[in-house]
């Protein structure tokens, strides 16, 4: 139990605390520009870090580059069996397989 | 809310270039600088010129700031208490500025509530720099600060029980220095 000092004691802390002093405003301006005059220039590093992290992360990083060299491979030398992305634009269509075409049409519609 | 790992990761923060970091943890640390300071010096201007000091020690040591254990507020601490007896032995000064003297006590009766207050505060001031130096510091940061005596033993870099012996002794002679004014400080009309 505490003695009757130390209650009228705490009073005296109470009023101490209550009474902390504040923080002047031009006190507190000087300790940020002390600060802003402090604070590391951002490195390099930094700027690859905040890039690394807007891709993902490493996995992110690693999956990108993997895409680009494997787009990069198809364009240079592409699989035989893999269809040829430009030939879409230049596709032959024979007079056999059209004609063909409008004889099954023909079929189909005599049977509807 | 987990004050101290808050502290650091703002720390980490601004020593990434984030300015708003450094605003939080002035907002939040420097106060508490002031307020030991002030405690410790008895003037309010060389309590500010110390904050400004410590928080710059701060600002530089955040590039190397690792998650070593300790606190960043014990840290700060430590930096203010230290840079205070400093201050202290360049001074050599025992006793509170004249300006900082309490006025004498107005024995007018129905003294409101806050000038009583008021009045402790400056009586506390006062009699906390009739105390050795040790016994001051850790009257202040265990009794006004609230800090736990093991943050006070690494602050003042001694023991646990050291620290539980400097705020015994140092209460017992605050105590007869200001209970003696009981009567001035209104504190007769408490105790009735």
């Amino acid at each position: 139990m505490q003695d009757k000092d130390d209650l009228e004691l705490e009073a005296f802390f109470d009023a101490a605390r209550q009474h902390a002093p504040d923080l002047p405003v031009a006190l507190r301006d000087r300790i940020i520009v002390d600060a802003a005059a402090a604070m590391p220039p951002p490195s390099l590093g930094s700027r690859w870090t905040q890039f690394r992290d807007l891709l993902g992360g490493w996995y992110g990083i690693s999956g990108v580059a993997t895409a680009g060299l494997v787009g990069l491979w198809i364009g240079v030398a592409p699989p035989s069996d893999a269809m040829d992305p430009l030939a879409i634009f230049e596709t032959e269509v024979s007079l056999d397989m059209f004609s063909d075409s409008l004889a099954l049409m023909e079929v189909i519609e005599d049977d509807v | 809310m987990q004050t101290g790992g808050d502290d650091a990761v703002l720390l980490q923060r601004f020593a990434s270039g984030d300015a708003a970091a450094a605003r939080l943890l002035t907002d939040r640390l420097a106060p508490r600088c002031l307020a030991v300071a002030f405690r410790m010096l008895g003037e309010r201007a060389e309590a500010e010129d110390i904050t400004q000091e410590a928080m710059l020690k701060l600002w530089k040591i955040a590039p190397d700031w690792t998650e070593t254990g300790a606190q960043v507020s014990t840290w700060l601490h430590q930096v203010t208490v230290n840079l205070c007896r400093d201050r202290l032995r360049k001074s050599a000064r025992n006793g509170p500025a004249l300006d900082d003297v309490a006025e004498p006590a107005d024995p007018a009766p129905g003294a409101d509530v806050q000038m009583q207050s008021k009045q402790r505060d400056a009586a506390l001031q006062t009699a906390l720099h009739q105390l050795p130096e040790r016994q001051r510091i850790a009257v202040v940061l265990r009794h006004i600060e609230g800090l736990g005596n093991p943050e006070i033993a690494e602050i003042l870099e001694i023991s646990v029980e050291a620290v539980e012996s400097l705020t015994a002794r140092g209460k017992r002679a605050l105590a007869k220095i200001l209970l003696a004014q009981r009567e001035e400080l209104g504190m007769a009309q408490d105790a009735g």
